[in-house]
């Protein structure tokens, strides 16, 4: 009576994870895009999601819903007053204003590789502080490692 | 028999699914879709005692025979034990 043939989409799912969360509820959504890697890879990696229940803060990864109605989550750059600005991971680009109203949830824990990583732990800190702080030098980063990449392949 | 409240049934998309929220969350990958068998018997598993209970839902309400309905029963039970979705 249990199938494990079928295929939900993510339009689909996501408002009813919203109204979990809103309930109170923490849920696990498993990555899907590449825009915060390196440190949460589509597919492999996992994120548990609560309410938002204090401030936000720079730094948060934020699950939020964009004006066209799409679900993103993604890193918070600033907070200026009432609005948000968000960067991914692998972005150079930041996303805002949007209004801190549509984060209906941050994530207070991640597995990545299967491995569960928290506030506090050494990677964590690394992407919430250090990563972001270096987001000008992001494009030269990404640039030296694909040439590194290039070379070891020659 | 009792359901651990973390798994939380939701239709989606015409679809029933069942959620692991809060703790299952932390140990539950994915969701589990359901039937709209499988939600009959998942709504009335608190108040019934055990399978053959509560496979009297399955023979009220279709037409099946006892002995297949105390087994399809049993089954969905098992699997939800052994996921620990469900406490004896």
């Amino acid at each position: 009576m249990t199938r494990n043939d079928k295929i939900i989409s993510a339009y689909d799912i996501l408002p009813v994870y919203k109204e979990l969360i809103d309930e109170g509820r923490e849920v696990k959504l498993t990555v899907a895009g590449y825009s915060m890697e390196p440190f949460l890879k589509n597919g492999r990696d996992k994120v548990l999601l609560g309410k938002v229940s204090r401030p936000l803060k720079r730094g948060d990864i934020a699950f939020y819903v964009r004006p066209t109605g799409q679900y993103v989550l993604h890193r918070i750059k600033k907070i200026c007053g009432e609005d948000c600005y968000f960067v991914g991971d692998s972005q150079i680009a930041v996303e805002g204003p949007i209004k801190s109203s549509a984060v209906f949830a941050v994530a207070t824990a991640v597995y990545r590789k299967d491995k569960l990583l928290k506030k506090g732990d050494f990677l964590w800190e690394v992407f919430e502080h250090l990563w972001l702080m270096l987001l000008p030098m992001r494009r030269m980063i990404f640039k030296f490692v694909y040439r590194s990449g290039q070379n070891e392949k020659s | 028999m009792k359901k651990v409240d973390d798994f939380v049934l939701r239709e989606i998309a015409n679809e029933y699914v069942l959620v692991p929220t809060q703790g299952a969350a932390r140990v539950f990958d994915g969701i589990i879709t359901f039937n709209e068998q499988a939600v009959l018997l998942w709504n009335k598993i608190d108040e019934c005692e055990d399978a053959k209970a509560l496979s009297k839902c399955l023979t009220d309400e279709y037409d099946v025979d006892p002995e297949t309905a105390l087994n399809d029963t049993q089954n969905f039970l098992n699997r939800l034990l052994e996921a620990r979705i469900i406490k004896m």
